[in-house]
């Protein structure tokens, strides 16, 4: 029974969503690159016949624009960031999407790259804690990736952590330069 | 009145200064925030977030932290450097530079560091120098050193930080590196040996290695020689040098030393100091395959005597790139005029050699010749390219010289006695060189239409003896080009004494070139489905020789287009072939399709091809050639180009298991789902993926590895690490079983019949009792070891593998992964589709090569319907099945027919039949010899043989045709005669006593020639025998998409926007 659950467990995760978002803090921003991908099977077959209002088997450009609202929001929904407490607001700046040259309803993969940004009023300071929670649609886990821009234009060494469903995540940085 | 009088004085007084004084452009160093900002060139791979140095003459880019993008494994290294020249942007090209530099980075023997921070030190505003500093640990560039490393103690296990300080001055033509090694423990950083502190510098090609000293131009062969010097692990053989300088189009470099701090060669002096050694020296073990090991620093002694570094002490060793505009001299003149008493390095005392070079009917000066300047006592010292005027000037050390004037079409010329330079003066010594003749070739085909053909010129030397023709024939050293030569032992028959002039490509059917005055055959040819035709000239000083020649199609191979999946152009690190030349050198060969695979970049020859007018001859797909310092290489085709990153869609390898780097290989593909990904060379050396997993030949596993082998230890952050055992991944379609000209790659080394003469090996005796690993079998049989499974058991294994036994070996496990046949020429002397896979296409392979199916081609590489050759043309059926397809014969008794055709040229002499199957990973030959009687019946030329067979073969078996010949394919196809010199050889050669301990020399005069004539060679792919029909489980192939999965760290905005570029959106809205 256990090894079927180890086995069962991999499985879920071997096909489903594959989620990593980049995060890079300076001084009067927090920007995000998040990147998702939808493995080719049953899946991805269900989220593009979501999209396909006329039922015909096909995607169509206004189609394609509602499967990539869609996949944003899936993406997007459970991601949040805060500093030091206070919730940060994410705007989404762009938006590709990959339907693998395949705009059928079929159940070939999906990506999705998502451009994210966030102003804040006041300088963020020295010691200030980056907070992070993120689940990807099937709670697998989120690869996560902190990086920060130092007053010289130097390099910052990067945080990384793969995020489980529902865990949060504080990174403290250090003093930061300009985007 | 007074102020406006007293400020009158004031700027009086300081008008001299304000208008006499020479502003010198301050140095600025700054991270890359605009793709303006690069510095562009033919080896330029700087991208935005790099770091940037410049003082308005030169400039210099340090790559950031990460995966190095050009040969080695980290970033941080110095990648691009030039003169600053008008900042010129092209749309298609970027920033119009010349950067011609691949790689430097510094090296403690055979440890590097691996940065964790790059930043500026310095920006330059304040008017002094700037400065870029690297600042990491230490790590191993390639793993198979490990070993040697930890078995010597040559890295301290103390906590060692490495510094690298890049720093240029206002006004200089070079730059300077401070590398800095710091003990921060609390106990002593021990060295085992006293080992070489220096840099691994890649140059490329394009850039040619001149070594002032023994060697000059002639690096390769003359490092042999050296190798032969005494030695030991304290005291390296190498060539000992002033500075490594270059010759090149447009710019030139040099790199040179501060004689600060402890220096190797004084370690022992008597090693270096017959052959020039003094305080600035450097040393080169190795130099190979454009890589190249530049040694003159070592660790400092602890009061204890012993080589080491104590708590809180550092070590610190000076290096300098000079940039010049293109021959050695201008470079030369930068490096020696050097001043700086910090590092107490003084400039040179230097004489002036200058003078004109004429031709001798006409009296005019010639420009862009190469000369070499000689010291009497032998050492090239110097280069210089001719001007418009036919003037050269250098600056030597004062001394007695000759001079050497070389051009490719004409005889060196050599000025009279030496002439004495002293400090401070100019000589002048003016050259002749003699006039050449012109032959001008066209080829026709039998309809009279032009035809891209290859021209290859031969002569006859008259030389007899054991020398081979460098010796003798050309004077590498000064410069000239290597003649290929037959590579039959010289006896009194002119055919023992052959030579290629040169050869050149009529793209459309005629062409024309200068040639050194003497007696020739001039040879047209297109490949091996052309014949071969020639014509016997004489060509004289200032004369034209015309000459015409028809071609026939002999050997029509309708429904089969050829290819060649593995090449490589000047977009690669270790080729110069422009892509005009590279696209016709394909042309005239007679290929079809041709893939681009250049190392870590994506390149597409099609334009070019259509520039050329040559879209009806040849057809080519867009491929890559991954490139790992030690784990395989492999090609991945058809793919996108992607417009934006400088390597235009090629991704990091370093520390990624192969199983990754094919999902992602498979990701990069114009569709992701049916790239073809392909295992190049899989026994040559580091670069062998089958070797360097220790995959058994009859198990198709690996197993342990014995000796100096991948680093199995787990990665710094816990990962597992690439290289164990668990990662070796077959999921790839293809393997590159024929590859080049190279015999020991593809065949299992045999005891030679006859037995070459020489003593036996001290290491293995003769096989006796029934033993048959480890020991000197019969004449004609394979060489066996033993090895250790990786369950503690022992194992059968070829002791030099081929992979064609090793393709054999994966057919017979059912694998059905189909052999291809591919040149992997770098350059003209390795001729395109040499070999050449042929594919069952349909009727798109017939015409012009517009209408070529690419997706045909695919397919059928997939299935299997593929012949691999360098002549003979086979064609395979079982029960009346081609190759790929599957025969059901439910007694396993199988008709087998084979057919070979071949051009008149091209010699036949036996066809072989193998059969392999679960019960023979080891196939099963039937040999037919062929002669002139099975020219028979339906046997017409281009037929040779056309012979049918009944056998009986048990269930899942699979039969190969194989047809070979005797002959070797002169002048069309040319010997392998350079042995690369790998980075392996030079490890061995290090090694010096080690080596005799492990490795081919441990065999021997039974150890792999590594030199041999090409003689016709071919096999089919399978047809498969199945007692019952089945249905096989078609698995999905892994893929990973572009962008997604790439451990890519970003450090700023800048770079999740360029990640974000990079990101291949399609279907969007």
């Amino acid at each position: 029974m256990s090894c079927a659950v180890v086995v069962a467990a991999l499985l879920s995760h071997a096909a489903g969503f594959h989620e990593r978002v980049s995060i890079a803090v300076s001084r009067q921003n927090v920007d995000g690159l998040l990147v998702m991908d939808v493995d080719a099977g049953e899946q991805a077959k269900l989220i593009r016949a979501g999209a396909d209002v006329n039922r015909d088997g096909a995607l169509s450009a206004p189609e394609r624009g509602a499967l990539q609202k869609k996949l944003v929001a899936m993406a997007t929904g459970s991601l949040k960031l805060g500093l030091s407490g206070f919730a940060l607001t994410l705007a989404v700046t762009d938006v590709k999407l990959s339907t693998r040259n395949d705009d059928a309803v079929s159940e070939s993969g999906l990506s999705l790259a998502v451009m994210l940004a966030a102003s804040v009023k006041s300088p963020i300071g020295e010691g200030i804690k980056l907070e992070v929670e993120a689940t990807s649609p099937d709670s697998s886990h989120v690869l996560v990736e902190v990086s920060a821009s130092r007053p010289d234009a130097g390099v910052e060494a990067v945080e990384k952590r793969e995020l489980a469903a529902g865990e949060k995540w504080a990174v403290r940085v250090g003093a930061l330069g300009r985007r | 009145m007074r102020r406006i009088f007293a400020l009158l004085v004031i700027g009086l007084a300081l008008a001299p200064q304000l208008s006499c004084s020479k502003s010198v452009p301050p140095a600025r160093a700054f991270k890359i925030n605009s793709r303006h900002e690069l510095i562009g060139g033919q080896r330029a791979l700087a991208e935005i977030g790099d770091y940037k140095i410049s003082n308005g003459i030169i400039h210099a880019i340090v790559q950031d932290v990460g995966t190095s993008r050009g040969f080695g494994a980290f970033g941080g290294s110095l990648i691009d450097i030039d003169l600053v020249r008008d900042s010129r942007t092209s749309a298609t090209a970027g920033v119009v530079g010349n950067d011609f530099f691949t790689e430097m980075f510094p090296a403690f023997f055979l440890h590097a560091v691996e940065p964790s921070k790059v930043e500026v030190l310095a920006d330059g505003s304040d008017g002094a120098a700037a400065k870029i500093r690297v600042t990491g640990g230490g790590g191993e560039f390639i793993s198979v050193v490990k070993d040697i490393n930890d078995s010597l103690n040559l890295v301290p296990r103390a906590n060692l930080e490495y510094t690298v300080d890049y720093t240029l001055e206002p006004g200089k033509q070079y730059l300077k590196i401070v590398t800095t090694v710091t003990n921060k423990d609390t106990r002593d950083a021990t060295y085992g040996a006293v080992i070489p502190f220096g840099f691994v510098t890649l140059l490329g090609e394009g850039q040619r290695l001149f070594l002032p000293n023994e060697a000059g131009f002639n690096v390769r062969f003359h490092l042999e020689e050296v190798y032969k010097r005494p030695s030991e692990l304290q005291a390296l053989p190498g060539e000992v040098v002033p500075m490594i300088t270059t010759a090149g189009e447009g710019v030139s470099y040099a790199v040179s030393a501060a004689p600060f701090g402890p220096l190797y060669m004084n370690n022992k002096p008597e090693y270096y100091r017959p052959y020039g050694a003094k305080p600035d020296s450097i040393l080169i073990p190795i130099a190979s395959s454009s890589f190249l090991g530049t040694f003159w620093s070592r660790p400092p002694a602890l009061p204890s005597g012993d080589p080491g570094i104590a708590p809180g002490k550092s070590h610190t060793f000076i290096a300098y790139v000079s940039v010049g505009t293109g021959d050695v001299a201008s470079v030369q003149k930068v490096a020696y005029a050097i001043d700086d008493p910090e590092a107490r390095k003084s400039p040179t005392k230097l004489g002036i050699i200058s003078g004109v070079v004429r031709e001798t009917v006409t009296g005019n000066a010639m420009r862009g010749i190469s000369v070499v300047l000689q010291d009497e006592a032998g050492r090239y010292q110097s280069q210089a390219h001719t001007t418009d005027t036919g003037s050269y000037i250098a600056w030597v050390p004062p001394g007695r010289y000759r001079a050497y004037a070389v051009e490719r079409a004409r005889s060196v010329a050599v000025s009279e006695g030496f002439v004495e330079v002293k400090e401070d003066e100019t000589q002048l010594i003016d050259l002749n060189m003699d006039p050449p003749g012109v032959l001008n070739v066209t080829v026709r085909d039998e309809q009279g239409r032009a035809l891209p053909a290859k021209v290859s010129v031969e002569g006859i030397y008259d030389h007899t003896g054991a020398a081979p023709p460098r010796d003798f024939l050309y004077n590498l050293n000064v410069g000239e080009r290597y003649r290929n030569s037959d590579l039959v032992p010289d006896d009194t028959a002119e055919s023992s004494r052959r030579y290629l002039e040169t050869f050149f490509f009529a793209a459309q059917g005629n062409a024309g070139r200068e040639l050194k005055p003497g007696r020739y055959r001039v040879y047209a040819s297109r490949g091996p489905e052309y014949s071969l035709e020639s014509e016997d000239v004489l060509i004289e000083a200032n004369k034209t020789v015309n000459v015409q020649l028809m071609l026939k199609h002999e050997l029509p191979t309708p429904g089969w287009a050829s290819a060649d999946f593995h090449v490589h152009s000047i977009n690669s690190v270790d080729s110069d072939m422009g892509l005009p030349e590279r696209v016709t050198s394909y042309a005239v060969e007679g290929i079809d399709l041709v893939a681009s695979t250049d190392h870590n970049y994506v390149s597409d020859f099609a334009p070019t091809i259509d520039a050329l007018n040559l879209s009806d001859w040849l057809h080519s797909t867009i491929g890559l050639e991954l490139t790992t310092l030690e784990m395989g290489h492999f090609n991945g085709f058809p793919l996108k180009v992607q417009p934006g990153p400088v390597t235009h869609g090629s991704f990091a390898w370093f520390r990624r298991p192969p199983g990754e780097l094919f999902a992602q290989l498979r990701g990069l593909g114009s569709d992701p789902a049916s790239t073809i990904i392909q295992v190049n060379h899989p026994r040559d050396t580091i670069l062998g993926y089958f070797g360097q997993f220790n995959m058994g030949t009859y198990t198709i596993e690996p197993y342990k590895a014995g000796g100096f082998g991948l680093n199995q230890e787990p990665l710094p952050d816990g990962r597992v690490s690439p290289y164990h055992p668990s990662q070796f991944s077959l999921d790839f379609d293809v393997m590159e079983v024929f590859n080049a000209k190279r015999d020991m790659l593809l065949f299992s080394t045999r005891v030679p019949n006859p037995v070459p003469p020489g003593p036996e090996p001290t290491s293995y005796p003769k096989c006796t009792g029934g033993q048959i690993a480890d020991c000197v079998p019969a004449p004609g049989e394979l060489l066996f070891t033993t090895v250790e499974t990786l369950d503690g058991g022992s194992l059968l294994q070829p002791a030099f593998p081929g992979a064609l036994d090793d393709w054999y070996s994966l057919l017979g496990h059912g694998k059905k992964i189909t052999a291809t046949g591919n040149s992997d020429s770098h350059g003209p002397t390795d001729e395109a589709g040499l070999p050449r896979t042929y594919m069952k296409v349909g009727a798109s392979a017939d015409g012009s090569m517009r209408g070529l199916s690419e997706p045909a081609c695919m397919d059928a590489l997939r299935k299997g319907q593929v012949v691999v050759t360098n002549g003979p043309f086979i064609e395979l059926w079982v029960n009346g099945k081609e190759v790929g397809d599957t025969v059901v014969a439910p007694t396993g008794e199988v008709t087998v027919r084979v057919r070979v055709s071949a051009a008149t040229w091209v010699d036949v002499d036996r066809v072989q039949i193998v059969r392999g199957g679960p019960d023979a990973y080891s196939p099963l030959f039937t040999e037919i010899p062929v002669t002139a009687a099975d020219q028979t019946g339906d046997c017409t030329a281009p037929c040779r043989i056309d012979v049918t067979r009944t056998l009986t073969v048990p269930d899942k078996s699979f039969i190969v045709a194989v047809a070979a010949g005797d002959d070797d394919m002169w002048p069309v196809y040319t010997p392998y005669e350079i042995n690369s010199f790998q980075i392996s050889d030079a490890v061995v050669a290090i090694a010096g006593p080690l080596a005799a301990s492990f490795g081919p020399a441990k065999w021997g005069k039974y150890a792999p020639k590594l030199t041999n004539r090409v003689r016709p060679y071919g096999f089919t792919n399978p047809v498969w025998v199945s007692y019952q029909l089945s249905s096989p489980l078609k698995a999905q192939k892994k893929v990973l998409p572009v962008g997604a999965s790439e451990k890519f760290v970003p450090r700023s905005f800048g770079d999740l926007r360029l990640l974000f570029g990079q990101f291949h959106g399609h279907g969007g809205p």
